[in-house]
Parts: C-alpha cells; sequence; structure tokens
C-alpha cells in the first residue's frame, strides 16, 4: 500500500473513530445489563404462579377478553400477548384506538395466568409509570429517551463504528508487516503497548464485532422499515377491504375462534400475539396473529396472518419482505440470547473487551497528540534558539 | 501478480486473524441452526475462543 493510501486509511478510523467512541462506550456499557435484562427482570420482579399439573391448557381468549372489559368497560382492547417462557398472557388496552394512535404511551396492561385466567396483576398506563433500571438502560442503548430521532443517531454511530472496525483491518496488514502475531511490545513505551494490544484485541474480536455492530445498524433501523412495509405492502392489501365496514369491539366474533383458525392456517407455527382490528398496528377490518416458528432460527421469523373480524374466516398469511426477514435474524445476532446463559456470559466479556479496544483507542488518540505537541515544542524551541543567536549578534556590541 | 514472498508475507499476517473470524463465524450460526447441545456448546467454543485468545495474550504482556 501507498504511503498516501495508507495516510487516507488512518485519516478514515480516525475520525470514524472519535465521532462515535463516545456514543459506542455508552452502548457497550448499557449493554452489559441488557445481555442478561431477562435474569435481572427475574430477579427485580420475580413473577410466581399457582403449581397446575404440566400440559394445563390454557384458558380461553374469550374469557380474558371479557373479563379485561369488565375491568375497564370504557376501555378498547388493542393486542394480547402470550408469553411462550411463563403461563402469563397480556391484555393490552387503550381509552380508544384514537387516544392510542396520538400517544403510544397511553397503552396499559392486564396480566392474567394463561391457565386459570385469573388478573395477577394491572398496570397504569406506559407514561405514567415511573422508568425502571431496565429502562433507562435501553433508552440509553437504543434512542437516548427521543425515540425515533435517536435510533437514526445512534444508527449513524453504530454505522461509523463498523466504518472504523473496517478502516481499523486496513491499518492491521501494513503494521503487522514486520511483527509476528500476538506481538504485545510491553517494555518500551505505554504508548507503543496500548498500540499492540489494541490492534490485537481488536483484530481478534473482528468477526464478532462487525457482526453486532452491523446488526446494530439494522436494528435501528427497524422503525422506518416496518413503516415502509406498512405504506407499501400492507397498504396495497387492505385496500381491497376499503368498501367494506369497520367492526366495532363490542362487536367482534370471538378471539378464541379467531385464533385457532389462525393457528391451523400456519400448522408447526405457534400465534403468539393478537392485534386486534382498529388497533394502529394492525387492520382495521382483520384479527392480525403474529406466528412464529418453533426452533431457535424459525422462532425469530414471525408471519402474520390475518383473521376477517366480521366473519372471524381466514384471510391470508401475509408475505414478510426480505428486508423485515433480514431484521428478524438479525436480532439474536446482536442480543447473544439464543445459546444459554453461557453464550450471555461469552457475549459480555467480549462486549467489555470491547470496552478496552475503544478505550485504548482514545488514549492512543490522546497519547500521539501529547508526542505530537511534545515534538512541536521541541522544534520551536530549536527553531526559536537558531534564531536567537544571530539576533543576540545583532543587538551586541 | 503476487510475488511469491507477497503471498508468504500475506498468509504470514492473516492466517490468524482469519481462523478467528471463521471460528467466531461457526459459533454465532451453530446456535442458532440447532436446538441440540451439541450446537449450542460449539457456540460457547467458538465465542470461547476470541476471549482466552485476547486473555492469554493480555495476560502474557503484564
Amino acid at each position: 500500500m501507498t504511503a498516501s493510501r495508507l495516510k487516507r486509511w488512518y485519516v478514515i478510523h480516525k475520525w470514524s473513530s472519535l465521532i462515535c467512541t463516545a456514543f459506542l462506550l455508552l452502548i457497550c456499557l448499557t449493554g452489559l445489563p441488557l445481555v442478561f435484562h431477562d435474569e435481572i427482570d427475574h430477579w427485580l420482579q420475580p413473577h410466581h404462579y399457582v403449581t397446575l399439573p404440566t400440559g394445563t391448557p390454557n384458558a380461553s381468549f374469550d374469557r380474558l377478553v371479557a373479563t379485561s372489559h369488565r375491568i375497564y368497560p370504557d376501555e378498547v382492547i388493542s393486542s394480547i400477548f402470550v408469553d411462550d417462557d411463563e403461563p402469563q398472557i397480556y391484555v393490552w388496552m387503550a381509552p380508544s384506538f384514537a387516544r392510542m394512535k396520538a400517544d403510544r404511551d397511553a397503552i396499559h396492561f392486564i396480566r392474567f395466568d394463561a391457565r386459570t385466567a385469573q388478573v395477577l396483576e394491572t398496570s397504569k398506563p406506559t407514561s405514567e409509570q415511573p422508568k425502571t433500571f431496565m429502562d433507562v438502560m435501553l433508552a440509553l442503548h437504543t434512542d437516548l429517551f427521543v425515540d425515533l430521532p435517536g435510533e437514526l443517531f445512534l444508527g449513524l454511530m453504530a454505522l461509523l463504528f463498523v466504518i472504523a472496525i473496517v478502516s481499523g483491518v486496513v491499518l492491521y496488514g501494513p503494521f503487522m508487516k514486520k511483527l509476528p502475531f500476538g506481538t504485545v511490545r510491553a517494555e518500551r513505551s505505554t504508548r507503543l503497548k496500548w498500540l499492540d494490544l489494541h490492534n490485537l484485541l481488536g483484530i481478534v474480536m473482528l468477526a464478532w464485532t462487525l457482526v453486532v455492530g452491523i446488526t446494530g445498524v439494522m436494528n435501528e433501523l427497524s422503525t422506518p422499515l416496518f413503516a415502509l412495509w406498512q405504506q407499501t405492502e400492507v397498504k396495497a392489501m387492505l385496500a381491497s377491504h376499503e368498501s367494506e365496514s369497520v367492526p366495532k369491539q363490542d362487536a367482534l366474533p370471538s378471539v378464541q375462534a379467531a385464533f385457532e383458525t389462525a393457528q391451523r392456517a400456519v400448522p408447526g407455527m405457534a400465534v403468539t400475539s393478537i392485534v386486534f382490528p382498529g388497533s394502529p398496528f394492525g387492520s382495521p377490518y382483520h384479527y392480525l396473529l403474529w406466528a412464529r416458528g418453533s426452533s431457535t432460527l424459525t422462532s425469530q421469523l414471525f408471519s402474520p396472518v390475518l383473521v376477517d373480524a366480521l366473519t372471524g374466516r381466514f384471510t391470508a398469511v401475509v408475505n414478510m419482505p426480505w428486508y423485515l426477514r433480514a431484521l428478524e435474524v438479525s436480532r439474536p445476532l446482536h442480543f447473544g440470547d439464543y445459546g444459554g446463559l453461557p453464550l450471555k456470559i461469552l457475549w459480555a466479556l467480549l462486549d467489555l473487551i470491547t470496552i478496552v479496544v475503544l478505550g485504548s483507542g482514545l488514549y492512543l488518540w490522546v497519547a500521539r497528540r501529547k508526542t505530537q505537541a511534545t515534538r512541536l515544542a521541541r522544534i520551536v524551541a530549536a527553531h526559536e534558539s537558531a534564531h536567537a543567536v544571530p539576533a543576540m549578534t545583532r543587538t551586541g556590541p | 501478480m503476487a510475488s511469491p514472498s507477497h503471498a508468504h508475507g500475506f498468509w504470514r499476517i492473516w492466517t490468524a486473524p482469519l481462523v478467528l473470524a471463521a471460528i467466531i463465524v461457526l459459533g454465532l450460526t451453530s446456535a442458532l441452526l440447532g436446538e441440540h447441545i451439541v450446537w449450542k456448546a460449539l457456540a460457547w467454543i467458538g465465542l470461547g475462543v476470541p476471549v482466552l485468545t485476547a486473555g492469554w495474550f493480555a495476560a502474557r504482556c503484564r
């Protein structure tokens, strides 16, 4: 590589890193507890359930819906979420769909025991709930408390991180020309030791940081990607229903029947949530049921099933575009939650090593500026003393 | 065309990083593809190798 090209890559590496480092450090630090969010949630808010024989079937959704309407008679149900880890079902409600459209945090939930239909918990609206530690970690990690602008901004920082990694790899080759792999020159100077460690740790983890960086960018794009799908394919599909009347919530066909219809349409998959007709996240004319596969990989791939909200008949399994499939596959690769606790621990260790690489990069930049400043001061001093002699001779006798 | 010594230089620098990257990629994909404990164990090994490599070299330079 020519010296000028090398210098160009160095400049790219320096600036892409410098701009994103502070945010990446924040992302790495908040990512540490987020890796273990399941364990931390269970520990902070342990859920207890009555012991029932294994294989006890779930209660009918119609029962949960009736109970929810009895507790909040003036409200609408927006969705139902079926947990697959614990025997619990969440029914999400809002004062109205108009209110929900204006403020996403106007929704609240009732938590049921999935088998007995007993109410376990009723929540305040999301907007009135105090932020938990994990809420704060998640916001700092994903959107800095400002929703879409924050997501796009941190997505851009993640993109700079990916550029920093790629440029770092380009610089690694020429840097290692005369050094065997794993060299750390610890004895000569602190700066040289950290330079070698920065390069070594960076290259050892390269594939992991690249994957987590790229999937991080993808995740930050999920809001616009889902909006794109809604504005194009979903809109086109619902256009044929525009002449139909929009059903009212008290006149809907059985939810349990809709669930069973959808379940029959996607054998081998499990329905995990039901979005009610009229919800901003669903269709005005259908129950929208999200089903997912049962293996590690297919459990990430969701298929939306539509059931007609007037007749209760199966309408369609909606095709998911490639960019949403890519987004779905990228999730576990970012979260590290698909290989048990040992994988999570390794994920956290790799995250810690990334913090060391980021920190050492920052240190190297400061140290380099310092040596450059000392060198400059020395040159200036030399220059001044060289000029001082003739000046003295001029002013001398 | 690259001279033999040039190619030799390439492999001297890049063999270890490429092997490590391949191990990580295998680890990342294995737990995604299979449910069995063997697939998960492969993932633990795949991501354990870079952690141990980093730890070993870092400990050596102290």
